[in-house]
């Protein structure tokens, strides 16, 4: 981490006006299902995260996996819709909120970081004012008290010139700092659940390491619970607690992220895996595995979404959708030995 | 760094005009009328005639004519009025008034009224008829016949406005609404095009994340991007604006710049035609210029690109 950002930290323990101290909230999702008009991008899924706990969600482009975090941050654009289930972050159904219920839960309850923070800031206004903006918009606090508030959050973030950064414009900064810049705006109300989707993704491999842990450094100290998206299985291994794989818009494996890694069940997440050790860690030049085919676009395969692609296919999973089974490490697979439910 | 760019551009505009006048030199040159007949009357005889063009300095060769009225331009010397021996500084001076107000009021009525067109459809989750059956309707009536129209409908079948021309604010009204009425179809096209643009884009899902209103969503992250772009079209809308003023004028008998240069044109008064001419090309050309600086100041990209 940077120099500074502990020592500012000490400072800095009131954060925002409201919910000064408050805690993170334990997220259910039950069933929730995803659809854009008649597509649907995410079906039926389940998992909690406890509170405080980091879950990684895991998956390819087009796996479902944005949609899901967008439906529960209440951001999904006016095509997608939720099509069934509910998210509750503590004991608010987030999927049934409305008006101005929901107006107040977006950013208190649940805040949202960008995969592309240059698009995600507005290109004319200053770095600081976005960031204040939340507070003389929502406290009314004065000009300079805002413009306070945002600096603090900009020092708290890791910046080290946050008086400078903040009178920046976007474009003036690095991705880096501006990706600093949304985590500063999503932690500043202190949100009880924090959903990250890619944030490191179009940052440069020593940036995102810095990112990481500035977020975990962030959640630990608030006890905020997280959800990170990623399709990348090193940074999970570096953050998660828990771990769901998605594919074809299911949840297919969901179980603690060393679980996950020492015994995986699902095939697919076996082939993730598989491909990650030896892309990353196998000797030079020796074959790197890939997963055959590729994911499923637009048309979702019926019976379980991975059997296309899976070494192990069998007849019924052409046909048959497997629900997730097991406790605590819980497969969609068919062929998955699992300890049975509680 | 700014000043010079600034300088650039003001010799670039100071030459545009420059074109403009020789090529309107050409094209008064072109046309095939004699001023001096005109000067004279139908029933002079050809001795007048010819004495009439050598006062007016007409017998000079065309190249030498054009070389001596540029200088008197260079120095704020814009000739007379055949007709009336009148410097045509001072006609155009008392005339430039009324057509600045009459723009102004034009430019205010065509910005209200397309860009709350364009907002209203912008902001729907659906494009609506409504505005393409205005659109359609406003965009294929030519400037004179609308002004008629609008001169039948509220001066005679319901008389509530002055037909007969002349300055005041009632006068004002139905050129002014002529000339905003036929603009706004494009404002409202680009003012609803670009929220179509803006409000999928994930700062304004940012914005929405932050827990804003709608309201506080619009105003302070939708319309300082959309706003731009209308700003740059207003500013070169003028030279359209000058062009249908000619005809507005004309229609509702509004002392201006255009009702000027529509009876030089029929007396062939070159003089006075000619600082017409000017004085719109300088209009455009100074308009443009106000609006490139106005979109330094509003839009940091801009500045960034431009320094």
């Amino acid at each position: 981490m940077t120099a500074n950002s502990g020592s500012v930290s000490a400072g800095a323990a009131s954060t925002g006006p409201a919910r000064t101290g408050s805690e993170g909230q334990p997220l259910v999702v039950d069933r929730l299902s995803v659809a854009y008009g008649e597509f649907r991008a995410v079906t039926d899924a389940s998992f909690e995260v406890g509170t405080g706990r980091v879950l990684g969600l895991v998956g390819e482009s087009g796996s479902g996996k944005s949609s899901l975090a967008l439906a529960i941050a209440r951001l999904l654009p006016p095509e997608g819709r939720v099509a069934s289930g509910t998210a509750r972050v503590g004991d608010v159904d987030v999927t049934a909120l409305a008006g101005e219920a929901l107006r107040l839960a977006r950013s208190e309850l649940v805040a949202y970081i960008p995969q592309d923070a240059s698009a995600a800031l507005n290109p004319v206004h200053r770095a600081g004012r976005q960031i204040a903006e939340v507070f003389r918009l929502r406290y009314q606090l004065d000009d300079a008290a805002a413009q306070a508030q945002a600096v603090r959050l900009l020092a708290r973030v890791g910046i080290r010139r946050p008086e400078d950064t903040a009178r920046r414009y976007p474009h003036e900064l690095s991705g880096g700092m501006r990706q600093r810049v949304m985590i500063a705006m999503a932690i500043a109300l202190r949100p009880a659940l924090l959903v990250a989707d890619e944030p490191t993704t179009a940052l440069d491999v020593t940036v995102q390491a810095e990112i990481i842990s500035l977020v975990r450094e962030l959640q630990e100290e608030h006890r905020t619970t997280l959800l990170w998206i990623t399709h990348d299985m090193g940074v999970v291994a570096e953050i998660a607690d828990d771990v769901a794989v998605m594919y074809g818009g299911r949840i297919v494996e969901h179980a603690p992220a060393r679980a996950v890694f020492s015994a995986p069940l699902h095939p697919y997440t076996k082939a993730l895996l598989s491909s990650f050790t030896t892309g990353r860690l196998a000797r030079p030049k020796a074959p790197f595995e890939t997963i055959e085919g590729a994911p499923p676009v637009g048309q979702i395969p019926p019976g379980c979404p991975f059997h296309p692609r899976c070494p192990l296919v069998t007849d019924r999973c052409r046909t048959e959708v497997p629900l997730p089974r097991g406790s605590g490490h819980r497969v969609a697979c068919h062929l998955a030995e699992v300890t049975p439910d509680g | 760094m700014l000043a010079r760019k600034i300088a650039v551009r003001v010799g670039l505009a100071a030459l545009t005009v420059l074109a403009v006048i020789a090529g309107t030199f050409v094209l008064e040159f072109v046309i095939p009328a004699n001023p001096a007949r005109v000067v004279a009357g139908p029933k002079a005889s050809s001795q007048v005639v010819a004495e009439v063009a050598r006062n007016l300095g007409l017998n000079r060769p065309e190249w030498q004519q054009l070389l001596s009225y540029i200088g008197g331009v260079l120095h704020g010397d814009l000739g007379y009025s055949y007709v009336s021996q009148t410097s045509v500084t001072s006609l155009l001076a008392g005339r430039l008034p009324a057509t600045a107000l009459l723009m102004a009021a034009g430019i205010v009525v065509e910005l209200a009224v397309g860009g709350a067109l364009g907002l209203w459809d912008g902001l729907r989750p659906k494009r609506s008829w409504v505005l393409a059956s205005v659109n359609i309707g406003l965009l294929s009536v030519p400037t004179f016949t609308f002004g008629f129209l609008l001169l039948l409908l509220f001066g005679y079948v319901w008389p509530v406005l002055p037909v007969s021309g002349g300055l005041g604010a009632a006068q004002l009204v139905l050129p002014a609404l002529t000339l905003g009425l036929l603009g706004a179809p494009y404002y409202a096209i680009v003012v609803r095009d670009q929220l179509r643009e803006v409000l999928p884009a994930p700062f304004v899902r940012t914005a929405l994340a932050k827990g804003l209103t709608r309201r506080q969503i619009l105003h302070g992250h939708v319309l300082r991007v959309v706003v731009p772009p209308v700003l740059t079209m207003a500013g070169m809308d003028v030279a359209l604006f000058l062009s249908g003023v000619v005809f507005v004028e004309d229609i509702f008998a509004w002392p201006g710049i255009g009702q000027l240069q529509v009876q030089a044109f029929s007396n062939v008064d070159r003089p006075v035609l000619m600082g017409t001419v000017i004085v719109a090309a300088t209009a455009v050309v100074v308009m443009n210029l106000v609006v490139d600086l106005l979109r330094l100041v509003v839009d940091p990209r801009v500045r960034a690109e431009s320094l």
